[in-house]
Formats: C-alpha cells, structure tokens, sequence
C-alpha cells in the first residue's frame, strides 16, 4: 500500500511539474532546450536523472546479484564515458549552438544525406535504449500493483508521453531533477540498511560472496574488454545526453555540468556493486518458488533491487525503491522521447517544410512525441524478459558505432569530410546493427560489436575522407566557432 | 586577407593545444580503464590478490580506482581549460 502511494505521488508530481511548464513550450527553443537557460547545477542534476535510467537503478545491481564481478563492468563503463564527453565533446558541442546532433553533422558539413543519416541513427540508439525502460517498467507495476505486464507497459508509456506533450524540455528538465534526487537517495538508503545487515562492514559483505568477487562468471577477456570499450565511447554518442549539453548557457557552463554529473553518477555507480552484492548474500540464489505453480522459476534479475529493498527495510523501503526506479524511467524515457521527437519534427520536417512557422514546428514536436510514445510502448511488450542493463548496453554499442567517431573527426580534424563523415556513420550504424542482430540469432559470441565497429567508422572516414580530400569550405570558421573561448565571438545561439 | 590568415592560424594554434591537453588526459583515462581486464586475463594471480581484508586488486580497481582517476582528472581539465579561457 505504502509502495502504491509513493508510486502515485511520484506520477502526481510529474504531472504536475508538465502542467506547470506548459505555459512555457510555446517556442521550438523552449521545447527542445528550455530557452538554453538551465544552469550547469541544475543541469547536472537533470543529465544524472536522464542517464540513470531502470539500467542502472535495477539493471546493474541485478547484474551484479547475478553474475558478481561481471556485472561490475557495467557501473564502471556508465560512469567512465562522462570523462571522454567531457574531454572531447561537451564544450565544442555546447558553442555550436543547435538543438539536434543531425543539426550539428549538418551544420559542419552542410549535407541533407548526413543529416538523414543522423536522424536514423538518433531513432535507433533512442528505440534501442527505450525498450529497456519500458521492459522495465512493465515488470514494475508488475510487482507492486500485481498488474498484467501489458496493461502496465502501456499506462507507463502513456504518461511519460503525456508529460513531454505538454511540458517539453523545461517539464523533463525539472522532473529529471526531482527524480535524481529520488533515486540516488534510495540506492542510499537499500545500501546502508543493507549493510547493516554486515554490521555495517564492507569487509564483512565481501567475505560472504568470495565466489562472486572473480571476473569471468559471465563475460571472457573478449567480451569484458568490448564491453567497457563500448560502454565508455557510447556515452559520448547518446542524443539524449548530447542534446541535454545544448541547453547550457555556455561552453564553460557545459563543462562544469559534467563535472557534477560525474560526482553525482560516480556516488551512485559506486553504491550498486555494494547492493548487488548485498542482495546475493542475502536472497540467495537464482530461482524462487512460485506461490502459484508451486514451482521453482528463475528470478527477474530487475527486480533484486526492490526485493533486496523488502528484506532490509519492509513494504515502506521497497515502495521508495520502487517509486525511484519508476522515476528513473520516467525521466530517461522522458529524454529520449524529446531526443526522438526532435529527430523526426525538427530534423526531418523543418527539411521536407523549409520555412515552416515556429507554432507549426511545436505542433508537429507534440504529435511526434505521441507517435513515439506509441513505438516506446509497443517495443516494450516485444523485448519481455531481458535484462535491462544488457539491452541499454546495446544501445551504447550503436552510439559508440554510429556517432562517436563521426563526432570526435568532425570536431577535431579539419580535414575531414561530408563523404568521409557519411561513409563512417554508415559503417558503424549498419556494422553494429548487423552484429547485434547476428549475436541475438547465436551465430557468434561477441555480445558488443563497438570493438570491431568503433575502429572501423574511424578508419573510414579518414581513408575517405583522404580519398575525396573536400572538406567544407567553413571549416576554419566552424574551427573557430566551436573551439574559441565565448569571450572571443560571443556566446552561441 | 592578412586578418583572415592570422585569425586561421590563431584558432589552428589554439585547436592544436587544445586537442594535446584532451588526447594526453583522455588516452592517459582510457589506458587506467581498458587495461583491467587485460591485466585481469595477463596478470590473473596479481590481480586476485587481496590489497586488504577481502579487496582484490583488481575489486578495487573496478569500484574505486577508476572514479578516483576520473575525478582528479576531471578537476584538473575544467580549472585549466577556465584559466587558459580568461587568459587567452
């Protein structure tokens, strides 16, 4: 009961928190990246809300519970690709001043076929990492309602729907922040009550799980070296991270907003290994009698966290748990809807309706995110039953592939160019794709591609670009606009 | 034209530094992170090893390293990269 409630008020404050900014989406700048008058705190706090989603709320813990040292890999991969968006991207990105990343490829190198490019893989990073959240959710309301795992996908769906129809960016923004809060704090408190179930000793909760402290449980040499590589390039390539750095004020703004994502995520990723491993020692092992069937069936690994949350600390604790990974999909579903929307209205409608009025570009935004919301919740009902963490680590695979190089080329090295930029996206789009897809069928053992698929978009955009040997003309201009500091040609519109 | 060329060369300069200050960082971040697992495969009974109680080397190093480096790292670009901004 208590679990319903909290759930309740989270939705109810969301809700709220639309309705509040509604008044302020009139405009696409409004919609798409809140006036760019969010403050690097703020925004800090929003980017941790965005990016923490169900993967690394329930995902990693159960991961963790599951395989041990393997899943730790994931806490850290999250976590470590914040520095290299950080050292590379988030300042040049910011200057750029844009609201989508097919408006900055297209920006540097004035190509419709690369803005096209763009939005494709914008819709397949986003679907990729959407699923989860909503697989996710699904199981949710499953355990603390008892509802049918459809009725749940599609009550989830359509209130994160509802909230970006009406509050666009400023809405997300501030409910990102509510939910941040909420979440770090209850991964807070699961891991020191469950400590205390070690009188309070780390040292102690090690000692009771020495088989699960050993890599390989899960993943070989190989795999656990692809997986960190995938992880930590793909951060740096997720529109829904990348589009968040836009709404800063400033370049020095976008730095500083990374510097207290990484505190903030850094806390968090360090507290999961303690919980997963905490809930091993404690709930045991894999499988769990059905009350139903009278039948040992395995246990969801997403739902360790808020059945670890009962066993420590009661109904009440569970339904904070709850209420924090129910506010974790919310806002980072929330992310990607803007992100996808932003992709089909802006980039593709302002091409094929050039010129087309602001009221009419917020209108066609609104819509699209309903049409999104729809995919969101039909994606959803598909993928049942698979790990959350491990569907999230997919879509960093293809943002790794389809973006990071193209990205880091175009930013860093003046030669290259349109072909060069558009055969790389390619090759990393479709390679990735091709790989996973292979992978899921059995045909091979590589569960992330971005170690094959990551070098080979680098490669060929350089050697491509060597071939055509065209860059753009306003190279040096796009040079000097997103690397200068602001006070030397002003702040960026 | 003259202005043009020198206004070429100022950003060229200044890109080129930049890009040093990142690559040196970020190549020094990935080698701290990619390499634990290729440590853990070469140097396994190292790696196992307890530092102390019942924290591994390489425990530690996934759960506490890595954020440590990151952090340092991270401080140190943003006050130079602000400094080197207000001087330039």
């Amino acid at each position: 009961m208590i679990a319903t409630i909290l759930v309740g008020v989270i939705v109810a404050i969301s809700v709220g928190v639309a309705l509040f900014s509604s008044r302020f989406t009139k405009s696409t700048s409004e919609f798409y990246v809140a006036g760019r008058g969010i403050n690097a705190i703020q925004n800090a706090l929003a980017l941790s809300g965005d990016y923490m989603s169900a993967a690394s709320f329930l995902g990693v813990a159960g991961l963790v519970w599951a395989v041990g040292y393997d899943g730790i890999w994931y806490a850290a991969g999250f976590f470590a690709g914040w520095l290299v968006l950080l050292l590379f991207l988030a300042s040049p990105i910011r200057r750029f001043g844009a609201y989508t990343i097919a408006d900055f490829v297209a920006g540097r190198f004035h190509s419709r076929p690369l803005r096209i490019a763009a939005m494709l893989g914008t819709l397949m990073v986003s679907l990729f990492y959407i699923i989860p959240q909503m697989v996710g959710a699904g199981e949710l309301l499953g355990l603390l309602l008892g509802w049918n795992y459809i009725v749940a996908v599609v009550i989830a769906g359509a209130l994160i729907t509802i909230y970006v129809v009406l509050g666009g960016m400023r809405a997300t923004t501030y409910n990102q922040i509510i939910q941040c809060v909420l979440l770090w704090t209850a991964m807070l408190v699961v891991m020191a009550l469950a400590l205390g179930k070690f009188d309070f000793s780390y040292n102690n909760l090690l000692e009771s799980v020495p088989a699960f402290l050993t890599p390989g449980l899960k993943y070989d040499f190989l795999n656990s070296f692809a997986l960190i590589f995938g992880l930590v390039l793909g951060t740096a390539g997720l529109p829904h991270i990348l589009i968040r750095f836009y709404t800063n004020p400033s370049g020095r703004s976008a730095r500083w907003t990374t510097v207290w994502t990484l505190v903030i995520i850094g806390t968090f990723y360090m507290m999961t290994p303690v919980v997963g491993l905490a809930a091993r020692s404690l709930l045991g092992a894999r499988e769990v009698l059905d009350a139903a069937t009278g039948e040992m069936v395995a246990r969801s690994t997403n739902l360790v966290l808020p059945e670890l949350a009962r066993l420590v600390g009661g109904e009440g604790l569970m339904g904070v748990v709850i209420a924090g990974a129910f506010a974790a999909i919310l806002s980072t579903v929330a992310g990607l809807v803007i992100a996808s929307t932003g992709a089909i209205a802006h980039d593709l409608f302002t091409m094929l309706v050039p010129g087309a009025s602001d009221k009419r570009q917020v209108i066609v935004a609104k819509l699209t995110s309903v049409g999104v919301g729809v995919i969101a919740i039909l994606t959803g009902l598909v993928f049942r039953g698979y790990n959350v963490a491990f569907l999230v680590g997919l879509a960093f695979a293809i943002a790794a592939s389809t973006f990071f190089p193209v990205l880091m080329m175009g930013v860093w090295w003046k030669g290259t160019t349109e072909k060069g930029s558009l055969a790389g996206m390619i090759v990393g789009m479709v390679g990735s794709g091709a790989l996973i897809a292979t992978n899921l069928l059995g045909l091979h053992t590589l569960s992330n591609p971005s170690i094959i698929t990551v070098p080979a978009a680098f490669l060929t955009i350089y050697f491509v670009s060597k071939i055509d040997g065209e860059p753009p003309a306003d190279t040096l201009e796009f040079m000097h606009k997103v690397h200068m500091p602001e006070k030397v040609h002003g702040p960026q519109e | 034209m003259e202005n043009n060329k020198d206004k070429a060369k100022e950003t060229e300069r200044y890109v080129a530094k930049e890009f040093r200050k990142s690559f040196s960082l970020g190549i020094f971040f990935l080698i701290v992170t990619l390499i634990l697992p290729i440590l853990n495969q070469v140097a396994k009974n190292f790696m196992l090893g307890n530092v102390f109680g019942n924290f591994s080397v390489t425990y530690l190093w996934a759960v506490l390293l890595i954020y440590i480096v990151a952090w340092v790292i991270t401080i140190y670009y943003v006050v130079r990269t602000d400094r080197e901004e207000e001087e330039h």
